[in-house]
């Protein structure tokens, strides 16, 4: 075939954008692999935390230093506060060598409610995606007190979709899944977690946390209401645990320093070299009582 | 044993009927929507997206202020465009079919439209989104042609032919007109309004997701190298049909053992040795899809060498950055491809041609397997490159690979101009007693 001047510019034309698309892309694939070796082999696992509505980024600390005092394991404590316009301040670190870190997520718009949830949710992917990148871990577990287990549910049914990342193990503690609505009147938010339920990770194990002052609620929530996360979560995902917590300290905004919860945390969120069945065994023992020593 | 004589007025007889007549003409009064909505596609789904291919190399989200709003602007666009084009394919069809029997009526063409998305629009699940936009977009062409040739037909036979253009007659003569193309609407919009009871049945029963279920189930155990060449080949000929359904639910399986493999490579920092190096989604991509499915960067790179037509190079010259980066549609509308028997042949296997060829190379350990994710709309030639790690000698073999893709493209595009030459001597050699 005889090659003419317009399969010459042709050529040329092909040659250049082949080249300039090769040069764009070899750099970005270079690094992109050095990154996902990164994440693969990062030992991080850290526990990322959402407060409720009301309170701050230090809602937990009582919580962490309690924890640190139980397993000597000196988790470091990062405090994350997303503020509405968008900006993410931190405070505190992680210590090098720590692969368990507490990460606590606040937010300037604390308030309750559907919309605000759903605001705090989207406020959460945005902090969540900057952890991602300056920690590289492939996995993490997650807490939420009160609203913060709403907006974990929310953001695990509509934001979270990640190949390399997943959520091992999530505890919400005195979540009101149907806020303070009886179980027969299913509020807006609670239709929706149901409806998209089938997004949640089918390999998370969730564990429900109710307190209980008396027969009822927490003094502020209703135990039905901590009760409905099963029509979100039982079914949906691998294995999910309800536990109601009794007597002292078992009041809603106490619930973080109850230690019965401490321990379940410890046994169940955080990692553990002990031998798992021991420890369930004496979960049964003492399930609905509250240790005596606790102070505070 | 070959004579091409034969072929080529076979094929000049097969794109004679009219069907196949009023498909090829719809796909050209499309060509300029499609280039419009291909491109608003790339900038959204490429350049705007975080995973896209030049959003991640450019690192658009770093320095783009407002790039979500930009997303979604282009992705609104991208869905009135290409995402609408059965139905505006539908109507084209079915004013052309009306057309094409003497009869023009734009009643038709509304008619047409009607139909289409009554057929396969839904609110019986009580969902919030009651358009399943899959149905519209051009994965469907081929039903949208479809319904809008029978939908012509049915007025061509039942209707009057209404211009409305006529001024000197008076109005009232002009709704007499119209109310005789009361009866075919009337059956029309009956018959899709029973499709769409019995199409809302099979989705009442939760059947379309047993369907798709029973399909992943099927094939999601381990990859069978055989089969899915299979798979394949029947795939790219449904793509041929303008039906490219089945392509996007077949492409998500074996994402199993492309999570294996990553796992491996990257605990091993090695990409030899991973458990399924022949996983056929890596493959497929890798080699299959340069510039689209049935390797249309071949095909517009073919054109604009060899075709001696002026315009259909311009089409390609058109197609050719939405190509790049395997948005194929401008080059299938533009040069006619769906439903063309001289594009069958090397839109079908020369996939299959560049799986083998590929896969041989893996197997003599040229280079290794395709492991690594890359981005959305990784321009196709560039994906065993990126996959490898950036392995030069998978870049080298692909360069190969497009050259010879070309060259086994040259013919059939030449082909063609044989074909639609010989079609309009025949035109001109009948034109006296031409009748449909």
């Amino acid at each position: 075939m005889k090659i003419t001047k317009k399969h010459r510019r042709l050529i040329i034309w092909l040659v250049i954008l082949i080249a300039i698309l090769t040069g764009l892309s070899y750099g970005w694939s270079c690094q992109n692999v050095h990154q996902l070796r990164t994440r693969q082999q990062s030992k991080m696992s850290p526990v990322i935390m959402i407060p409720g509505s009301s309170a701050t980024v230090n809602r937990f600390d009582g919580m962490v230093k309690k924890i640190n005092s139980m397993d000597h394991k000196r988790h470091s404590l990062l405090k994350v506060k997303v503020y509405n316009d968008g900006k993410i301040t931190y405070t505190g670190r992680v210590r090098r060598g720590d692969n368990e870190p507490f990460m606590v997520v606040g937010f300037e718009n604390n308030h309750d409610g559907y919309s605000n949830i759903k605001k705090q949710a989207k406020m959460f992917n945005k902090a969540f995606n900057q952890l991602k990148n300056r920690y590289d871990f492939n996995n993490f577990k997650g807490i939420g007190h009160s609203n913060g287990g709403l907006v974990y549910t929310y953001f695990l049914e509509h934001y979270f979709d990640e190949d390399q990342i997943t959520i091992k193990r999530l505890m919400t503690i005195g979540s009101p899944y149907n806020f303070s609505e009886p179980t027969s009147r299913r509020t807006e938010m609670l239709k929706d977690f149901v409806k998209y339920r089938d997004n949640l990770p089918d390999d998370l194990d969730v564990y429900s946390v109710a307190g209980s002052e008396n027969y009822v609620e927490d003094g502020i929530v209703p135990l039905s209401s901590v009760l409905a996360g099963k029509y979100v979560y039982q079914g949906a995902v691998e294995h999910y645990t309800q536990v109601t917590v009794t007597g002292k300290l078992a009041q809603h905004s106490s619930l973080p320093q109850n230690t019965e919860v401490l321990d379940l945390i410890q046994r169940y969120i955080l990692k553990n070299n002990r031998n798992p069945n021991n420890g369930s065994r004496k979960a049964n023992q003492k399930n609905s009582d509250t240790d005596p020593d606790n102070g505070n | 044993m070959f004579n091409q004589e034969w072929w080529i007025n076979w094929m000049v007889r097969f794109r004679q009927r009219s069907f196949i007549q009023i498909l090829h003409r719809t796909l050209i009064a499309l060509f300029p929507l499609i280039l419009v909505g291909s491109f608003s596609w790339m900038l959204y789904e490429n350049l705007l997206s975080t995973n896209g291919f030049l959003g991640s190399v450019l690192h658009v989200a770093d320095w783009l202020p407002f790039r979500q709003f930009w997303r979604a602007l282009f992705m609104d666009m991208t869905r009135v465009t290409v995402g609408w084009t059965a139905p505006f394919a539908c109507l084209v069809s079915a004013v052309l079919t009306t057309k094409y029997y003497h009869k023009e009526n734009p009643i038709a063409g509304v008619a047409a439209i009607v139909c289409y998305t009554l057929i396969f629009v839904h609110g019986v699940q009580g969902n919030s989104d009651v358009i399943e936009m899959k149905y519209y977009s051009a994965a469907w062409l081929i039903i949208g042609v479809l319904v809008g040739y029978v939908v012509g037909r049915m007025f061509v036979r039942l209707g009057r032919s209404a211009t409305f253009m006529d001024f000197a007659e008076p109005n009232s003569a002009i709704i007499k007109t119209v109310l005789k193309n009361l009866k075919p609407l009337v059956i029309l919009v009956g018959s899709a309004f029973v499709l769409h009871f019995l199409f809302a049945l099979y989705r009442q029963f939760g059947l379309d997701g047993m369907v798709s279920q029973w399909i992943g189930s099927t094939l999601d155990r381990n990859s069978n190298y055989f089969l899915n060449i299979t798979l394949s080949v029947v795939n790219t000929i449904l793509v041929w049909l303008g039906f490219a359904e089945p392509l996007s639910a077949t492409s998500q399986v074996y994402s199993n053992e492309m999570a294996a493999n990553l796992g491996y490579a990257l605990t091993h920092k090695t990409a030899w040795g991973i458990p399924y190096p022949f996983t056929p989604s890596s493959l497929y991509t890798g080699f299959a899809v340069f510039g689209g499915v049935g390797l249309t960067l071949a095909l517009i790179i073919a054109v604009l060498w060899s075709s001696r037509s002026h315009y259909y190079r311009q089409v390609s010259r058109w197609s050719m950055a939405p190509g790049f980066f395997n948005i194929g549609l401008p080059i299938l509308f533009g040069a006619q491809v769906f439903c063309n028997p001289v594009y069958l042949l090397p839109f079908v296997f020369l996939p299959v041609v560049n799986i083998v060829l590929g896969s041989c190379l893996i197997f003599i350990h040229a280079f290794p397997p395709l492991v690594y994710p890359v981005p959305n709309g990784t321009p196709g030639i560039l994906i065993p490159f990126i996959a490898t790690g950036g392995n030069w000698i998978a870049f080298i073999f692909t360069m190969v690979l497009l050259v010879i893709d070309i060259i086994l493209y040259i013919p059939f595009v030449k082909l063609v101009e044989k074909v639609e030459a010989r079609a309009r001597e025949d035109l001109k050699g009948d034109s006296t007693n031409e009748d449909h």
